[in-house]
């Protein structure tokens, strides 16, 4: 299949063009995502070339436009709502719970909720604390959703188009700072399956696993270490955390024998967390020394571009979480 | 104010017939609520009941105002909504004994009894949360170009929470065909709501959005049938939303428990006895001569023949297997590999070794 280099938006606005070209049942909902092409400008053009009918600017009400999704999925539609920020989802985590991810299992399997939810996360742009955190822990933490962190812009396609053809509702977190990122990107109808990881670079001496853009802190670390400390690291993406390709980790770990994983989102009950330990309970004896993680700080991001950098990791900081997985640090 | 539409503009009676099922469905509500009643206090039924003792007649008249292609989104009091839209009260039975015969296989119970096939999509469990559904679907029929009308119908108690002001806004934006019922309880002597709500006056609450409001007696089933279909009209054809405050007076019990009638004061339960909306309308239809008495007693020996039917079938459907916990949880995506699907479990959970993803069948 050809492919052509795009960013991680450009990327995202294709996924969403073939969706709306191939399925007339699919709608865009959200907040300014039509006259002002979205926050991050993800939706670019769409309102001009689909129409007011199908790419709905919405007022600043994400558990309305959410719940009315969940709505509309329950009847026939296949809704997708932009969250400008992922404090939205906060404000929207209700219907999220209560009727998105019940809707099914309550109904006894009468109704479907084939939802998606786009919402960008992260810091990096002097935000503050309102706008700038990681809060994937939160949404993986809930049975009857799944949950894609894109760290590429072909996996933003892929795991976009994969969303909406979906039965069941799919959070898409997208992350502010690899909207600019560019990568190949396969023309035409890429679909990425969820539930499936995939290895981004492949190592001998320890896997590290990343998590949105942790992914591509992960990959910057291991070209540190190789190139300064002769460390072959394995890094994974695992691309949705519901499902969870756990064979995959548990796989690279049989290989590599050290975990380390790597998150921007806080450390206590963090997805990092959650792999450590089911990593702990069904590969134990392959492991040759504890799992460890790299998180973001276990405080709030502040506006100061000293107090932001200070709340996250860099590659340096990776490597040498790495090296101490390995102890030799 | 919220006073009750008067008796003394009693709307006329439909054809013999219609008014004949609509006593049958009022008795057939009542009865059912007798039965679960005590069976909850039996302990046969668990969580929580909320009883429509007194509200047959909103329910019912509201229900009929319906084509069988409008959507119904309700509150917790949901069993009696799904008797009110045809559901097997066999089914209905069996899910608030948390059955596998249960219409939601005893996955739901009494507050969330839904019946898709029917376009009964449900009672939710949480105050105004299926407003914003409510509003989602009536966005579908007009995106689709159907002339489908959802009905929503709340308690006055959803009406501080903030989906309200959210939904109401955007369906009128949008002009979106839903219609709100909001049943509020006239139980006491004090202004509906007035504790709760700065502005307790509905009309006066949404006017601003250019919502129309109806009001209608919910203890009169004739009238709250001919307001709700006159909304429903008006969603349908108009293509927007329109509320109806339906006043009513359940009986003075909230939750199922017998013990919460025999400490309710003895005039309160005369006052709701004078009342009763089944009671009245029967009266009436007897009165008239539309229904002959023997008819009557037929009706509620008819109604008493079938709950009881029902509490038996409920009885004889097997609990479902723990190991059945995980289906209907999610629909197993084609090119998804089973094995993610796995494994998520800690290793001490109590399913984790039964656990296969079941799910695909229902995706057939």
């Amino acid at each position: 299949m050809s492919s052509t280099t795009l960013t991680y938006r450009d990327a995202l606005n294709q996924a969403l063009r073939e969706e709306l070209d191939r399925d007339q049942r699919v709608l865009l909902l959200g907040e300014d995502i039509g006259a002002f092409d979205g926050a991050f400008k993800v939706t670019k053009g769409l309102l001009a070339d689909y129409g007011e009918q199908r790419i709905r600017d919405t007022p600043s009400a994400e558990g309305t436009i959410v719940g009315m999704g969940i709505g509309a999925a329950m009847v026939g539609l296949r809704p997708v709502v932009e969250l400008m920020t992922i404090a939205g989802v906060l404000r929207a985590l209700d219907q999220l719970l209560a009727n998105a991810a019940q809707a099914r299992f309550q109904s006894g399997g009468q109704l479907s909720v084939p939802l998606v939810i786009r919402t960008p996360q992260g810091g990096g742009h002097q935000l503050g604390p309102t706008h700038s955190h990681s809060l994937e822990a939160l949404l993986l933490n809930i049975p009857g959703l799944l949950v894609a962190v894109p760290s590429t812009p072909a996996d933003a396609k892929g795991l976009l188009k994969s969303a909406i053809r979906s039965e069941n509702p799919v959070v898409v977190i997208e992350h502010e700072s690899l909207y600019a990122s560019k990568g190949e990107v396969p023309d035409g109808d890429h679909l990425v399956p969820l539930g499936q990881a995939v290895v981004r670079r492949p190592g001998r001496d320890l896997t590290i696993v990343g998590i949105s853009r942790g992914v591509v802190t992960a990959i910057e670390a291991a070209d540190v270490l190789e190139r300064e400390h002769g460390v072959s690291a394995e890094v994974i993406d695992p691309r949705t955390l519901r499902p969870l390709d756990l064979p995959a980790i548990i796989a690279s770990v049989e290989r590599t024998n050290r975990l380390l994983i790597v998150e921007e989102g806080w450390p206590q009950g963090g997805v990092g967390a959650s792999i450590a330990a089911l990593v702990t309970e069904h590969a134990f004896d392959h492991l040759d020394g504890p799992v460890l993680r790299v998180t973001g700080a276990d405080a709030p991001v502040g506006y100061s571009r000293v107090l932001e950098q200070a709340a996250q990791a860099d590659a340096r900081t990776v490597a040498l979480a790495a090296l101490r997985c390995l102890d030799r640090a | 104010m919220n006073t009750p539409v008067s008796s003394a503009h009693q709307r006329p009676l439909p054809d013999p017939a219609i008014a004949r099922e609509w006593l049958s469905a009022m008795q057939l509500i009542r009865r059912f609520d007798e039965r679960a009643g005590a069976l909850y206090t039996a302990g046969q039924i668990g969580g929580f009941l909320h009883l429509a003792m007194g509200e047959e007649a909103t329910i019912v008249g509201a229900a009929r105002a319906l084509e069988d292609r409008d959507w119904l989104l309700t509150t917790y009091r949901s069993h009696a909504f799904a008797l009110a839209r045809g559901t097997e009260p066999a089914r209905v039975m069996a899910e608030l004994f948390g059955r596998v015969g249960g219409v939601c296989h005893g996955r739901g119970g009494a507050m969330h009894v839904t019946d898709v096939e029917r376009r009964f999509l449900g009672g939710f469990g949480l105050v105004g949360g299926h407003l914003p559904l409510a509003a989602g679907t009536a966005l579908a029929s007009t995106y689709q170009g159907r002339a489908e009308v959802t009905m929503c119908v709340l308690g006055d108690g959803a009406i501080s929470n903030g989906t309200f002001a959210e939904s109401l806004n955007l369906s009128a934006i949008w002009n979106l065909p839903v219609v709100l019922v909001v049943t509020r309880s006239l139980a006491g002597l004090e202004e509906p709501g007035g504790a709760e709500a700065a502005a307790a006056d509905l009309q006066r609450k949404v006017e601003g959005l250019g919502i129309k409001t109806l009001r209608c007696d919910g203890m009169d089933v004739v009238d709250t049938q001919a307001v709700c279909a006159e909304a429903v009209r008006i969603a349908r054809t108009e293509r927007r939303p329109v509320l109806v405050e339906a006043a009513t007076h359940r009986a003075p019990t909230v939750s199922a428990a017998d013990a919460t009638l025999r400490k309710t004061p003895k005039a309160d339960v005369t006052a709701w006895k004078a009342r009763d909306p089944l009671t009245l309308f029967g009266d009436r239809l007897v009165s008239v001569g539309l229904v002959e008495s023997a008819e009557r007693a037929r009706i509620q020996m008819q109604a008493n023949s079938i709950i009881e039917q029902a509490v038996s079938f409920a009885g004889r459907s097997p609990h479902p297997a723990g190991a059945s916990l995980y289906d209907d949880l999610y629909v197993i995506d084609d090119g998804t590999p089973d094995a993610a699907w796995h494994g998520v479990d800690a290793i001490g959970s109590t399913t984790q070794a039964e656990h296969t993803p079941h799910a695909r069948e229902a995706t057939a």
